[in-house]
């Protein structure tokens, strides 16, 4: 389910998570700010749009050339056609297709990220009615407003982020085991 | 998702057609019930309190998030922790309860296409709406926006809570009912089927 890069091992992959969810924090401090003085232009270019193009950008999952591959099952690539590309312009089609293995992680990656945000969503509901009732009513636009856009953020990345927090690195292999193998 | 299961354990939903229903009037439902949850109240939070409460409770009438491997709920139970502990007791050799659900490969397999499709559907309603229902709220007086927002966010939180149960409800075909042998199958300390 992820890209053919062999540099993108285990370990960078979830430095990548974490950097990414670390400036998704920082963004959430600009959009309190904006939204708290009003700054709604501010907020959509400071922290709305280049989160939506960090994410489409960095984790992939919508595109070809991140790091997760495209979550639908052929993209860049004639799907209607019923015939075989045979390919033989030796050009790269950009086809995108996910086998039984990849389509089975992606779903059940989709089934956690899911499972995640529900227990959050619950939490921060808890916590939102929770300082209402306790009366701390002026801190109650903030934390709303940092949990709701934190929501938002795991909501737009969650899937691509357990994908390269838990897949494998994959085997590496030189043309000269290539051919061992055929022999 | 193949044995029998019934709404609040008396209708039977083996048909499709029955499940589409169930679909259809769960998600009509929501209507009143969200009425009822911001007439009878005042105050913003008791609303809320009253909305949470019904979004805890109303989607188990569909299944899915249910920790009971014996739920005869629409839509069998989602948590992997249930099947492993399953597992673990069949390779210990305990006995399993008549009647306990296990899910195979299909149902783990429907089961994750179904949120997959869901995820993507409120993923983009998201990402289309939020810039301007946040445009919209700033130019609200402060003292409206919390209803605003609750309205806002009910629908998106109804949808969330339910889509794949009702996914599942509306794709998979007519199930045949299973045997009561087949139910009550269980294995014994000695590893024998009874």
């Amino acid at each position: 389910m992820l890209s053919d890069n062999p540099k993108l091992t285990l370990r960078k992959r979830r430095w990548m998570v974490a950097a990414y969810y670390f400036a998704a924090v920082l963004l959430a401090a600009v959009a309190v700010y904006a939204l708290h003085f009003r700054h709604v232009s501010v907020f959509l270019l400071g922290a709305y749009f280049p989160l939506l193009l960090s994410f489409i950008i960095v984790l992939g999952g919508l595109r070809l050339g991140g790091p997760v591959r495209p979550f639908s099952r052929r993209v860049g690539s004639d799907a209607t056609q019923p015939l075989i590309q045979l390919r033989l312009s030796g050009r790269k089609s950009g086809e995108n297709v996910l086998d039984e293995r990849d389509i089975a992680v992606r779903d059940h990656a989709h089934y956690v990220a899911m499972c995640m945000l529900r227990f959050a969503t619950w939490i921060f509901a808890m916590v939102v009615w929770a300082f209402a009732v306790f009366h701390r009513i002026a801190w109650l636009p903030i934390t709303a407003g940092v949990g709701a856009f934190l929501l938002f953020v795991a909501a737009m990345s969650l899937p691509q982020a357990i994908l390269l927090w838990t897949e494998p690195d994959p085997a590496s292999e030189s043309p000269a085991q290539l051919t061992g193998a055929a022999q | 998702m193949k044995s029998p299961r019934k709404f609040l354990g008396l209708i039977p939903m083996e048909t499709r057609r029955r499940r589409c229903v169930l679909v259809v009037g769960y998600y009509l439902a929501w209507v009143p019930v969200f009425a009822g949850c911001w007439f009878s109240f005042d105050n913003l939070f008791t609303r809320f309190l009253a909305f949470y409460f019904c979004l805890a409770l109303l989607p188990f009438l569909l299944g899915g998030h249910v920790f009971s491997e014996r739920s005869s709920a629409p839509v069998r139970p989602f948590p992997d922790i249930l099947y492993r502990w399953q597992a673990w007791q069949r390779l210990r050799g305990y006995d399993r309860s008549p009647g306990s659900i296990i899910l195979d490969e299909h149902d783990h397999a429907a089961r994750d296409r179904a949120h997959y499709f869901a995820y993507t559907a409120i993923f983009w309603i998201v990402l289309l709406l939020a810039p301007e229902v946040v445009l919209k709220l700033s130019r609200l007086p402060l003292p409206q926006r919390p209803d605003a927002i609750l309205l806002v966010a009910a629908p998106l939180l109804i949808l969330f809570f339910s889509l794949p149960q009702t996914i599942l409800l509306w794709t998979e075909p007519d199930l045949e009912p299973e045997t009561s042998a087949a139910t009550t199958a269980g294995f014994s300390r000695t590893g024998a089927r009874p």
